[in-house]
C-alpha cells in the first residue's frame, strides 16, 4: 500500500503542533504545519499534499472554512482533507462528512497511532480511486 | 514524547491561569465577547490536548466546560446565571491544576 509522502496540517494549538511535529518526524514524510488558512489554497498548490490534516475550531479561519476555500479551487478540490477535533458529536460527524471531508479524527488522538490512522484512510481513498478508475474504463 | 509531556505539565499552571483569569473578569466585569470567545479556545484546545501529555484529568474537565461554553460561542451570546454558575463550578475545578506543584 502506497503510504502518505507529503502531508499539511493546520492547526492552532502550539502544543498539538509540537506533537504533529514529533509525529511527522518519525516518519519518512515531508510535513508543513501552518496556524493560519488565509493563504490555504495558494499554500496547498506550492506545497502539493497527498493528505490534509485540519483543526476544526480556530479562532480567524475555522476549518470547514478552509476546506471550502480548498474545494472552491480546481487545483485544490481533490486533496483528501481529514478533520480532527475534540468536539466530535454524532451530528457534528456527520455535518463534517456531509461537507465532503475523508475523515474525522477524535482529539486527543494518540500520537503513536495518528500516522498509521492516517496512512490508513489514505490507503483506502487510493483503493477506491483505482476501483473507480478500472470501473470506468471497463464500461468505455 | 515523554520530554513533550513534562513540558507540557511544566506550562499546564500557566495556561490553567490565564483561562481561570479570563474567566474571573468575563464574570466580575461587564461582558466582553472578544474575551469569551479568546476563553472557549483556550479551553477547547486544553480538551483536545491534555490526554495526549498525559494529563487525562484536565482534558476531562476542559471537555466538560467545552460543552458548556459552546453554546454560547455558536449564538454569540452571554450565558445567563444559571448557565455561568455551572461554568463556574466547572472553572473551579481546574483550579487545583492552576498550582505549579501539580
Amino acid at each position: 500500500m502506497k503510504s502518505i509522502e507529503r502531508i499539511m496540517c493546520w492547526e492552532d494549538d502550539l502544543s498539538i503542533q509540537i506533537v504533529l511535529q514529533y509525529v511527522f518526524e518519525m516518519q519518512p514524510v515531508k510535513f508543513l504545519l501552518s496556524d493560519d488558512g488565509r493563504e490555504a489554497v495558494k499554500m496547498a498548490l506550492d506545497f502539493q499534499p497527498d493528505l490534509i490534516l485540519m483543526d476544526v475550531m480556530m479562532p480567524f479561519l475555522d476549518g470547514p472554512t478552509i476546506f471550502k476555500s480548498l474545494q472552491n479551487d480546481f487545483r485544490t478540490s481533490k486533496i483528501p482533507v481529514v478533520f480532527m477535533t475534540a468536539r466530535i458529536q454524532p451530528q457534528e460527524l456527520r455535518d463534517y462528512l456531509a461537507l465532503g471531508v475523508k475523515d474525522v479524527i477524535a482529539k486527543p488522538f494518540d500520537p503513536m497511532t495518528l500516522f498509521a490512522q492516517l496512512n490508513q484512510i489514505y490507503g483506502e481513498l487510493r483503493d477506491e480511486r483505482v476501483m473507480s478508475g478500472l470501473q470506468k474504463r471497463s464500461s468505455e | 514524547m515523554k520530554e513533550l509531556c513534562l513540558a507540557y505539565k511544566r506550562d499546564l499552571p500557566n495556561k490553567i491561569s490565564v483561562i481561570l483569569v479570563l474567566w474571573k473578569s468575563l464574570k466580575e466585569d461587564s461582558w466582553n465577547p472578544e474575551r469569551f470567545s479568546q476563553l472557549y479556545y483556550l479551553v477547547h484546545n486544553l480538551a483536545g490536548s491534555g490526554t495526549i501529555f498525559d494529563c487525562k484529568d484536565v482534558s476531562d474537565i476542559a471537555a466538560c466546560a467545552d460543552e458548556l461554553l459552546y453554546p454560547f460561542i455558536k449564538i454569540a451570546a452571554e450565558p445567563n446565571l444559571k448557565d455561568k454558575l455551572a461554568i463556574d463550578s466547572v472553572m473551579r475545578n481546574l483550579e487545583e491544576y492552576s498550582l505549579p506543584e501539580f
